[in-house]
């Protein structure tokens, strides 16, 4: 039982692989960060002193994040001034625009992403070390790293499926209800179509849903069930967003499934759109 | 694959960020809790204000028939009407469709409605009207408006 659980302890605090799934969410969320934030954060739209130390950290920081350059740094600061902008713009002000699912998402992926090695790859630090390798004549930096936190980033997007599902974990959702408040709202106004192929139609997504985010929860650890829940999970956000209004939250999510893919599989899948040499070991 | 784990800063950020994040959300979602700094995940859980309705004509020898709300307002298709027309939001709303229909088609019509209105929880609707009142007689005190 010890022997256990100090085997499960070690591989999950001992995880490292390539980098560059992390490289590849730095740039995702810093890119996201400016959809979500950026209309709303302009240089000439601040009417406190604290607005302008939010905004100017909130472009410094996510540009520095995208860019790679100083990349864990510069993605905790872009993390934190996010948090900035939830507790404090979204919960203490209460702007409801800070305080949503999608923002919170966005935020702890970028906290969660900074205590990775988001830099080794795919950025300004990366460019930086190669240059200074081939001068000194030493090895680049490997782009391989620590990566226990990405399984933290997996265990966030888990959780938003379990909890999500059991909030949904009652009738209404089951009978097709709430999917067809859903319906009325946003398309079909008071006037519902007669046939029963409607009530199915709704029953069947509305069931479906919380049955899929609870095998989310759990399924996208198992890495021979991927290939059929990654893609139902893609799915699943593309239809929220195209037909509910639901921000950057889908892209977010799109993005955080990364932490599920096995980093040495991303590796060899960039290696081999750009033509390059698989590393040997 | 993995190494050693590293000092019990990491153990500690590890496992205490994992609870945070499996347990957080039951703080609100199970127990009750109301302190927003705590996340939870409640996403499509907000009330619509949305309510069906069906309205009918009522002949005085007991004969019912659906009631085109649309064509009866001279709408050609929904899209033509106002949303406020189009979406249904309250019983209120219902009622005074109602009576605009009772005006459109006017002399000694019965109009009725079957209505529900959305709600979150048990079966999802709140039955709002059975068809129980003719809505073109003339508000009584006693009648809900």
């Amino acid at each position: 039982m010890i022997a256990g659980l100090t085997r499960i302890h070690t591989r999950l605090l001992g995880f490292e692989g390539s980098t560059r799934s992390v490289g590849l969410m730095r740039i995702g969320l810093a890119l996201l960060m400016w959809t979500a934030y950026g209309s709303s954060w302009r240089l000439f739209q601040h009417e406190t002193s604290l607005d302008l130390v939010v905004l100017v950290s909130f472009w410094c920081s996510s540009t520095l994040m995208l860019l790679g350059v100083s990349s864990q740094l510069s993605t905790a600061a872009a993390g934190l001034t996010q948090a900035v902008l939830y507790h404090y713009y979204g919960i203490h002000l209460d702007i409801e625009a800070y305080h949503h699912h999608h923002t919170y998402t966005l935020m702890v992926g970028t906290l969660l992403l900074s205590m990775t090695p988001c830099g080794r790859s795919f950025s300004f630090d990366r460019w930086l070390d190669l240059r200074r390798a081939d001068r000194d004549g030493r090895a680049p930096l490997p782009e391989f790293g620590p990566l226990w936190a990405l399984l933290l980033i997996g265990l966030q997007v888990s959780c938003i499926y379990f909890w999500g599902a059991y909030n949904k974990s009652h009738l209404s959702w089951f009978n097709g209800a709430r999917m067809t408040h859903f319906t009325m709202k946003f398309y079909l106004g008071s006037e519902l179509p007669s046939g029963t192929w409607f009530l199915a139609l709704m029953t069947i997504s509305g069931a479906g849903t919380v049955l899929l985010e609870y095998l989310l929860a759990f399924g996208l650890w198992v890495r021979r069930w991927q290939i059929w829940l990654i893609p139902a999970g893609l799915a699943l956000h593309a239809a929220m967003y195209v037909t509910l209004p639901v921000s950057t939250f889908s892209a977010t999510m799109w993005l955080l499934y990364l932490s599920f893919v096995d980093p040495e599989l991303v590796h060899r899948g960039v290696d081999r759109m750009v033509g390059a040499q698989p590393r040997s070991g | 694959m993995t190494s050693p784990p590293r000092p019990a800063a990491r153990a500690l950020v590890f496992y205490g960020v994992a609870a945070y994040l499996v347990l957080g959300p039951a703080y609100r979602q199970v127990l009750g809790g109301d302190d927003e700094r705590v996340r939870n995940w409640v996403m499509f859980s907000n009330r619509f204000e949305v309510c069906s309705a069906q309205y009918e004509s009522w002949t005085s020898d007991g004969r019912r028939e659906p009631l085109d709300r649309y064509a009866v307002m001279g709408y050609v298709a929904p899209v033509e009407a106002p949303t406020s027309f189009d979406l249904i939001e309250t019983e209120t709303e219902v009622l005074s469709i109602g009576r605009a229909l009772c005006r459109k088609l006017g002399g000694a019509v019965d109009v009725r409605v079957w209505a529900r209105c959305a709600r979150v929880h048990g079966t999802g609707w709140t039955r709002v009207q059975r068809a129980e009142q003719n809505l073109c007689l003339p508000a009584s005190p006693g009648r809900k408006p």
